[in-house]
């Protein structure tokens, strides 16, 4: 179905892209929220990489891999959008709070700590994490689709776990919650 | 995720589970703009991939590359998800110093081999609105249109006068060209297919006509104008006496310029192609006007051909229209070359406006005919009254085809 939808799209069907469109913008933006912290930013990043996904589609050889080519297309587009807005203004960016669907108050806690942590990073160090452990990327793929040496992301991703780990640790202190679950 | 790695194991589980909502306009924001920008041949640029687009993208689809990067300004819009998409919107483009179009097939053509049809460009649309950095469409409106009925634009739109015209049947085969707009001759009369005409909100003037879906083959019937020397034959004389007696309305929209669209640069150009104008000639004739600048701006030795001004565009064009750009710079491509003609025209009093699309490919015998992506172009149309808007193409360097008319009596 969806493959279908994508060789249609990848034909000139506006119809069938704006379906795969639909069915892509949740996920989209909540990469582009967590790489880029502000929900506007979120969006234009979304709508550039829809519109650019559209343009270059005809390129994409393999329609199973749409997914993933659409993921490092919205990632390239977010870099942009946040290289843009470096240079437009230092104004403080506040991520969106995120609806949680936490199994236990305790998780709920650890995630608000996640949350909090998570948002003080760098943003290559977000971008590192985000291409890693939820678009479930391999080094090489995280890689290439940033541009760098897999060596880069390899010593990207320890730094930002370290940053992470010590975010929470800092937060930890602040709220005098117990360490064991984070370490 | 094994228990070795409980800060993995919470952040996969926290990204997993965290969610957001985004707008609701994302999606018919998106719609909107993809239904705009494939709306002239040529949007893909360079520039643009270095945006970072996959490489693979880059080789195989920069389709009609041309300099310029098409963004899209959508107004309201009413969507049906899947069903079908009729954005009320306008396009426009901007002139990015970097005109490198792929060695892509953008489509393919077999016209009717009616005896004596000459080459001629195909007009994917024309832009009314001068951004100061670009060109758009306007406000337009969108009206449907069944399969063969005719087209019926306002002004002689695409009504080639004179007794030498012939009416002939065009199959287009879309290539690296996907985009919806329709291409052919000036004179299209019908469609083959349902599609919809684009055109001016104020005015009616034709912008551009777009199919409802697909990059299959597509039929149009076109009236063609034929260079035969009969008597009844639309010549030099007739636009030259053609008069100012525009149709109402058409001044608002094709004289329009921003503040600062003309600077000194600019103006001195219109200066000198007014002292251009040969003996005998007028330069307040519009006809005289536009002849004389159409030559003046080919002119090597007043402006030179190049396919990439960017370091020029960047180093002397900080806060310039696009015409006092390419007056101070004295290089560029078609798209300096026209809007500057366009631009000066309309400073003029004469209504004038961009057409896109491509230069003719070559025509075989049979009247099939392959027209590369390298083949984009921009050229100027401006508008007689009693004949309706004539093509002008000021672009240097050999790659610009001036129409040429007999002189008349």
């Amino acid at each position: 179905m969806r493959r279908d939808l994508v060789e249609r799209a990848r034909s000139g069907d506006r119809g069938a892209f704006a379906e795969l469109a639909a069915s892509s913008t949740a996920r989209l933006f909540n990469i582009a929220e967590l790489m880029l912290r502000d929900r506007y930013l979120a969006e234009d990043a979304v709508q550039e990489a829809l519109v650019v996904a559209w343009r270059d589609l005809r390129g994409l050889r393999n329609p199973d891999a749409f997914e993933a080519w659409l993921h490092r297309v919205l990632v390239r587009c977010g870099h942009r959008e946040a290289a843009r807005e470096r240079r437009r203004s230092a104004r403080t960016l506040a991520l969106t709070p995120a609806v949680q669907h936490p199994d236990s108050a305790a998780a709920l806690e650890d995630r608000d700590a996640i949350d909090r942590a998570f948002v003080r990073l760098a943003p290559e160090h977000r971008v590192v994490l985000v291409l890693r452990h939820y678009l479930g990327m391999t080094d090489r793929e995280a890689g290439s689709t940033l541009g760098v040496p897999t060596g880069t992301i390899r010593s990207r991703l320890n730094r930002a776990k370290a940053a992470l780990r010590s975010e929470l640790e800092a937060d930890a202190r602040g709220s005098g919650l117990a360490m064991e679950s984070i370490r | 995720m094994t228990a070795d790695h409980p800060l993995e194991n919470e952040l996969e589980t926290w990204l997993a589970h965290r969610t957001s909502t985004p707008s609701p306009e994302i999606l018919p924001r998106v719609v909107a703009r993809i239904a705009r920008v494939d709306q002239r041949p040529g949007f893909l640029t360079r520039d643009r991939y270095d945006l970072g687009v996959p490489r693979i993208a880059l080789e195989r689809h920069v389709a009609a590359a041309t300099a310029t990067l098409v963004v899209v300004l959508a107004t309201a819009l009413a969507v049906g998800l899947g069903g079908v998409l009729r954005p009320s919107s306008s396009a426009f483009a901007t002139t990015g110093g970097l005109f490198a179009p792929s060695d892509s097939v953008a489509f393919r053509a077999a016209v009717e081999p009616v005896a004596g049809v000459p080459a001629f460009n195909w007009r994917a649309g024309t832009y009314a609105e001068y951004l100061g950095s670009g060109w758009g469409w306007g406000a337009v409106d969108r009206l449907a249109v069944a399969a063969s009925e005719p087209i019926d634009a306002r002004g002689l739109e695409n009504s080639p006068v004179g007794s030498s015209v012939v009416r002939v049947h065009i199959v287009v085969t879309p290539d690296s060209f996907a985009a919806p707009t329709v291409l052919g001759p000036s004179g299209i009369k019908s469609i083959g297919e349902p599609v919809d005409a684009v055109v001016q909100h104020k005015g009616g003037w034709l912008t551009s006509i777009e199919r409802h879906a697909g990059s299959a083959s597509y039929t149009l019937t076109a009236v063609i104008r034929i260079p035969d020397g009969a008597p009844g034959e639309l010549n030099e004389a007739t636009l030259r006496s053609a008069g100012t007696s525009y149709p109402a309305g058409i001044l608002d929209t094709y004289t329009a310029l921003p503040e600062g669209a003309v600077g000194p640069a600019s103006r001195a150009v219109l200066e000198a192609v007014r002292a251009a104008v040969p003996d005998g000639l007028d330069a307040a004739n519009p006809y005289d006007l536009a002849r004389t600048m159409e030559a003046y701006l080919a002119d090597a030795d007043n402006f030179t051909y190049a396919t990439d001004v960017r370091a020029e565009v960047a180093g002397r064009c900080a806060g310039m229209s696009t015409a006092e750009c390419f007056a101070t710079i004295r290089r560029g491509y078609c798209d300096y070359f026209a809007t500057t003609m366009a631009v000066l025209l309309r400073e003029s009093g004469v209504p004038a406006r961009i057409a896109y699309g491509f230069l003719g490919g070559d025509r075989n015998a049979d009247g099939t005919e392959v027209v590369e992506a390298s083949l984009a172009h921009w050229w100027v149309e401006v508008y007689f009254p009693g004949v309706g808007w004539f093509p002008f193409d000021p672009t240097g360097g050999g790659v610009g085809r001036p129409h040429v008319l007999p002189q008349g009596r």
